[in-house]
């Protein structure tokens, strides 16, 4: 089933791709100019491997994950997934130090390390990272 | 001052050779941990070397690609489980070994075999590079169109069980391409009002999203509970006795044969685009077995046999490097990686590189030769100790990777906007992993899009529209032909044998 859906949203690329580059200026004296020519290459063979891939898997009717996973992992990552959509919205808010520190810990915790180490580990890696990227990079974090 | 004396002061630098040296002992590090690849560490690093001299830079990244290859070796000889892919063919004969108590012999014929055919790799490196560079370098648009398309081809056909998903990856690596100014008329393309869209999509953010943040998610998937991934037999081994690790005269000369048959497999298979050194090394085991007087030894603890896939895996990265650099199209998921590495440099892959840049292509050369002897000496003395990295605690070592990139993607432009685009191809490198898409592809594609759309777009305009102009022109037609070859022969051979069952 999964394979139907990445075709059918591999057909919904592709004719997106085909329909902002019908938005896009004509090119001038030879269509080969057309900077529109290869988006519409691009998106065709997006739109006929979508269906290739979803017709395919219909008669076949067998997934091909790479392993099977447990509920409880697939959450585990969803919740790391959204602490780093968390520590990216407050990037440039806050300290660095503070919130590398909170997210690392969050991160330690979802993926079931224990708490102790999790916040030693957590304190050790912020520090490294901010000491390598301010005073051996020169990069400035917030 | 001759291009060569320029890289031959980089590399005689003490600076450059302790960043070499630091690079393997990082490559020994990535290389030994099952689950981190040469391709995560050397696109992780990319960023972090962006603030180095080249010279200094080139020289890390080096480093952590030869060692990371060859330490793959340690953990598929001390556990059986390869630390990356180019290993799996070492635990055939490495593990035995182990388990007959000849874990230092093993790990000492994966150091030494490893350098030889690396050092073989490296030394024809610099004698074709630039021959075929100046080959290529008679390539009109029509020929590089073709090119490209053949790099394509061959990286889809090889590396996945399904043409269609290596097709849809290569496809959708194009579609990324196209963000950005279009490269004839400079026409803002597929940028939604966003200006951070306008310069195109972040390469380096995308490939330590796809390699690096997508890798962890994957681990983080897999079904086995932690408490068990933790508890691995290496602690049994740390600490003990391994035996010698010199190999001895009589079985130097005995291996000599099965040295050259994988050095060779390796160098002609790095070279192919598409391939790698997982490949080279599975190749240049089953050659040496058949030229060997001891087959029935393979598989069972043969050191022709350990000794042909150490030189096979590390001789591929010069062919592969060949390939990249001669051609710009690059050999496996590694070289397409430094690719993006190398255009942060300000260099730009390809024949024209061999003549502008020449400076750049000695101190590679230089530096790939150097590695070897580098790490040769450090494998020795710390391949012993290393395989203590395996009880490194997973959860530290995904959320060190984790913040390394988010913050690596950020420090290259100061742009939140890169970590939200490491992120995004995160997660959709979690999902194409996860539903057995190849990765390769899409970097790649992303890579030879631009090439490909704009002397696609050339060729067309020379011929006034007529497309027969890449039909004509008979390198372009050849490589068009192995282009069709590529991606249709594994469908037509698989139907004919489905056919004969």
């Amino acid at each position: 089933m999964a394979e139907v859906i990445f075709g059918i949203v591999t057909v919904i690329l592709g004719s997106f791709i085909l329909w902002e580059a019908s938005r896009l200026p004509r090119g001038v004296l030879t269509y080969a100019l057309d900077p529109a020519l290869f988006p519409r290459i691009i998106a065709v063979g997006l739109i006929a491997l979508g269906i290739l891939l979803s017709l395919t898997h219909l008669r076949h009717k067998k997934s091909e994950t790479s392993n099977s996973t447990s509920v409880l992992h697939m959450v585990r990552l969803l919740l790391l997934i959204g602490s780093t959509v968390g520590y990216i919205l407050f990037w440039d808010r806050g300290s660095f130090l503070i919130n590398t520190f909170l997210y690392l810990f969050v991160a330690h915790l979802i993926t079931r390390y224990k708490p102790l180490p999790s916040a030693l580990s957590s304190i050790v890696v912020t520090l490294c990272t901010y000491l390598l990227f301010t005073q051996v990079f020169r990069v400035r974090l917030f | 001052m001759p291009e060569f004396l320029v890289a031959l002061t980089h590399i005689l630098e003490p600076g450059v050779f302790l960043y070499l040296v630091l690079g393997t002992l990082l490559g020994l590090a990535v290389g030994t941990l099952p689950g981190l690849t040469a391709t995560m560490a050397v696109a992780i690093l990319t960023p972090l070397t962006f603030w180095l001299p080249y010279e200094r830079g080139l020289a890390v990244l080096v480093g952590v690609w030869n060692s990371a290859i060859f330490s793959g070796g340690i953990s598929a000889i001390l556990i059986n489980i390869p630390g990356t892919p180019a290993s799996i063919a070492s635990t055939f004969d490495g593990y035995p070994l182990t388990q007959q108590g000849k874990a230092g012999l093993a790990l000492g014929i994966n150091v030494l075999y490893s350098a030889i055919g690396g050092l073989f790799g490296a030394v024809i490196f610099m004698l074709a590079a630039f021959p075929l560079a100046r080959f290529a370098l008679s390539f009109g648009p029509a020929e590089y169109f073709a090119l490209g398309l053949f790099g394509l081809s061959m990286m889809i056909a090889v590396s996945g069980t399904s043409i269609i998903k290596g097709l849809i990856a290569g496809f959708v690596g194009l579609a990324l391409s196209l963000v950005g100014l279009d490269p004839m008329l400079a026409t803002p393309r597929f940028h939604f009002g966003n200006p951070n869209l306008l310069g195109g999509i972040s390469f380096i953010p995308l490939m330590i999203g796809l390699f690096g943040l997508g890798e962890v998610f994957h681990q983080m998937t897999l079904s086995m509970p932690f408490e068990e991934r933790e508890k691995t037999p290496v602690g049994t081994l740390v600490g003990k006795k391994l035996g010698r690790m010199l190999v001895n005269a009589r079985e130097f000369l005995q291996t000599l044969p099965a040295t050259l048959v994988g050095s060779i497999t390796g160098v002609i298979i790095g070279a192919i685009p598409g391939t790698g050194a997982d490949i080279a090394s599975l190749l240049g085991w089953e050659f040496s077995r058949r030229i060997s007087r001891e087959k029935e030894k393979f598989g069972k603890g043969s050191i022709e046999g350990l000794a042909s896939t150490c030189a096979a895996n590390n001789a591929c990265l010069g062919g592969a490097l060949t390939t990249m650099m001669a051609l710009g199209i690059p050999g496996d998921a590694v070289t397409a990686v430094l690719i993006g590495s190398f255009i942060m440099y300000g260099v730009q892959p390809g024949p024209a590189m061999f003549r502008d840049r020449a400076d750049f292509v000695f101190t590679v050369i230089g530096l790939m030769i150097l590695v070897n002897i580098v790490f040769l000496v450090i494998g020795f003395f710390f391949s012993r100790f290393v395989g203590g990295f395996i009880l490194l605690p997973k959860p530290i070592m995904w959320s060190t990777i984790i913040i390394l990139s988010l913050v690596g993607s950020f420090s290259l432009n100061n742009r939140v906007f890169d970590v939200w685009v490491a992120l995004l191809s995160g997660i959709m490198g979690f999902l194409f992993r996860r539903y057995r898409f190849p990765l390769g592809p899409i970097i790649l594609a992303l890579i030879l899009g631009p090439m490909v759309e704009r002397n696609f777009r050339t060729a067309l305009i020379i011929s006034r529209g007529n497309p027969g102009i890449f039909f004509v022109k008979p390198i372009s037609l050849v490589l068009l032909v192995g282009t069709a070859l590529s991606l249709f022969s594994p469908i037509l051979l698989r139907r004919k044998k489905e056919e004969s069952v």
